[in-house]
């Protein structure tokens, strides 16, 4: 079936939304998925906002829910409802899906678990909630899934704790639990979205049809996936070859068991292990890995914010020797090449004033006692060099460092050469802040230990 | 539960998807044997015993190696035959020794991913070694020659060779694409081992096939 995104669209930009399952119960699911919709978030982060559209609370058992009309059934809804979030039990689910197909309801996110993921039962459960979907033509999100949140819509149909800030990275989670963690650190490290969704079980949408809906989706620049398993992986190479091609997909694969299977006394499927194929798969059609969730947001924020390159020849400025070369050797690991200083290229630093013990070669170190004169020389220098491709800056923090005016050096050489990835490793904690965050908030990744510096140029430079 | 597909079928499913084997005859009895079929072959020759289900042959001690005179595969012929008396054989192979870089090339066909195919140093030591590179199928030529290179493989195919033994990209990247074509194509294998593929500077050579197929199907 070819892919149709209007389906998505549905879930993502409804104007109305009707919660099954509301409840006066402050702990309970349907209040979260109210409240998130009523405010924005269920915590107070500042700068969340109501849904625009109409909500509808619907309960049997309640006549308002937090000061809202609450309706006895989407039946009794006087108007046409585009998304209905259902949060009852999963013996009810059914008959509540039905009800909805009746209504035309034409997007519904089930939150309800105990469907597949609970055994035989259950699988049959979620067999029969695909058809009865299917037969009204409505678009399922879930069973057993957090829900969706698109921030630029201001929809949070979720009971998230919270929701993130508007941003472009799509989050597209097959864990619902750990995307509830992620918004919170998302929300403590200002990291941002375009689109956040758990989908559970994928009873109807996977992984796959959300990494196709972002290919267009013009507030999406890169896309981050977090992913327990998959039906079928020849559509979703498919799929990532076509769409990581100008939307950058990065992939953190949970379930790596290394070894293979031993069967039948044949050498290949003992050493051919599933997360093996996974990597050549990942590899072949363009989708990054990561190794962890931390590494998984910084790959998927640089490679939003920054344009990715084929030119693996990088350049490291520090001024401290112990950082380049621990710097060098993390680039080597990842097989990032070191661009070898030409005479020319050192003459050139020392014309615009280098400290006489300069290292003279690559990693460029400037001496601890650097002003932003002379990382201005040396950051022009190397980004205006036609054979250096990138960059690694570094500073660590000496009493005379000026952290603020070495960031300002970073992100105007990054304003003029845009075309190649720039990494900052400002190293230290309280007094180095004000110079890391101004790179952040300039799109410019910025770490405190160059492993991981030199792992996300790695991603910037398509070795990964 | 997989079967094993037989040595014959093996050999004529190799053929078709032109991947190449050493020159060889299949032989059912001792009376078959005779020093003309040794005659008519370019020594060295090798004479294996081939059981039903084959397992691993050096384990079993089912292959005799370098034999330099009809006399001598004769000889090796008999021992073989009187080793392997009780255990269900399909036939007895009289195969010209292939001399060059002994590689695995592999399939196995993954839940979600469908056919991946495997290449890595090999004989008998790649599973101590660990240096094999995968691919989901199907693979082009140029597909090939990455994974041939980003093993340490990639050695033998520098002009130079590795201690001057030299291995043909070309002939190599070849037999991985119709390995590839093969799996692709018969979606019933779930397990192959070419094990060795021996290279030579001029061709790639499968000089032994276990080809497994999902339950009871046949090809």
């Amino acid at each position: 079936m070819a892919f149709d995104r209007t389906r998505i669209d549905q879930l993502v930009k409804p104007s109305s939304v009707a919660v099954i399952g509301a409840s006066t119960d402050p702990a309970s699911v349907g209040q979260g998925v109210l409240k998130s919709l009523l405010y924005g978030s269920v915590f107070e982060v500042g700068g969340a906002k109501p849904f625009p559209g109409k909500v509808y609370p619907v309960n049997p058992h309640h006549d308002s829910v937090l000061g809202k009309k609450c309706y006895p059934s989407v039946h009794d809804i006087p108007e046409e409802v585009d998304l209905a979030v259902i949060c009852v039990p999963a013996a009810a689910v059914l008959q509540v899906v039905r009800e909805c197909g009746q209504k035309k309801v034409r997007g519904i996110v089930v939150t309800t678990a105990g469907f597949a993921e609970t055994g035989s039962q259950g699988r049959l459960l979620q067999e029969q909630l695909v058809a009865e979907a299917d037969k009204y033509g409505m678009t399922l999100l879930g069973p057993n899934c957090l829900g969706i949140i698109r921030p630029p819509e201001s929809l949070n149909a979720s009971f998230a704790l919270a929701a993130p800030k508007d941003g472009e990275v799509a989050f597209i989670s097959q864990s619902g639990a750990l995307s509830d963690s992620v918004i919170d650190w998302a929300i403590e490290n200002r990291f941002k979205f375009s689109l956040l969704v758990s989908v559970g079980n994928s009873a109807q949408l996977d992984t796959t049809d959300f990494i196709e809906w972002c290919e267009t989706d013009p507030h999406t620049k890169a896309i981050a996936v977090y992913l327990e398993g998959l039906k079928d992986g020849r559509r979703f190479m498919e799929v990532c070859r076509r769409v990581s091609k100008t939307k950058p997909i990065v992939l953190l694969k949970a379930g790596r068991g290394a070894a293979g299977t031993k069967s039948a006394g044949a050498h290949t499927g003992a050493l051919v292990g599933s997360y093996r194929v996974w990597k050549a798969a990942c590899r072949q059609c363009g989708v990054v890995i990561a190794n962890d969730f931390e590494e998984m947001f910084e790959f998927a924020g640089a490679l939003a914010s920054q344009k990715r390159s084929g030119h693996n020849s990088v350049a490291i400025i520090t001024n401290g020797g112990g950082a380049g070369v621990l710097c060098a050797d993390y680039c080597e690991e990842n097989g990032i090449k070191l661009a070898e200083l030409t005479e020319d290229t050192l003459a050139t630093l020392e014309s615009k004033g280098m400290h006489k013990a300069y290292s003279r070669r690559n990693p460029l170190d400037l001496v601890g006692d650097a002003l932003p004169e002379r990382y201005k020389s040396a950051v022009d220098t190397l980004m205006s060099t036609e054979y250096i491709g990138a960059v690694i800056v570094i500073q660590t923090l000496q009493t005379m460092t000026d952290t603020v005016e070495d960031a300002k050096i970073v992100i105007e050489a990054k304003k003029k050469f845009p075309d190649k990835p720039i990494c900052c490793v400002f190293m230290g904690g309280r007094f180095t802040r004000p110079g890391s965050k101004l790179l952040v908030e300039h799109g410019i990744a910025e770490f405190n230990d160059p492993r991981r510096a030199a792992r996300t140029m790695a991603a910037l430079l398509g070795l990964l | 539960m997989a079967e094993a597909l037989g040595y014959k079928q093996s050999l004529s499913l190799l053929e078709a998807y032109g991947i190449e084997t050493p020159v060889q005859v299949l032989v059912r009895t001792a009376e078959q044997f005779d020093y003309a079929i040794a005659d008519r072959m370019r020594y060295p020759l090798v004479v294996k015993a081939i059981p039903v289900d084959a397992g691993h042959k050096t384990e079993k001690s089912l292959v005799v190696t370098g034999l330099h005179t009809a006399k001598e595969a004769k000889q090796a012929f008999n021992a073989l035959y009187q080793r392997a008396s009780g255990i269900p054989l399909e036939c007895f192979v009289i195969q010209e020794q292939a001399k060059g870089v002994e590689f695995i090339v592999g399939s196995k066909k993954d839940d979600v991913f469908g056919q991946t195919l495997m290449f890595g140093m090999g004989g008998v030591y790649v599973e101590l070694t660990a240096d094999f590179s995968v691919r989901v199928c199907p693979l082009d030529a140029e597909h090939a020659k990455a994974m041939l290179l980003e093993t340490k493989a990639a050695a033998f195919f520098t002009a130079d060779g590795f201690r001057g033994i030299r291995a043909s990209l070309d002939a190599t990247a070849k037999l991985l694409v119709n390995a590839s074509r093969m799996v692709e194509e018969n979606p019933q294998i779930t397990e192959m081992d070419l094990n060795p593929a021996i290279a030579t500077p001029e061709g790639c050579y499968a000089v032994d096939a276990r080809i497994l197929l999902e339950g009871k199907k046949g090809l």
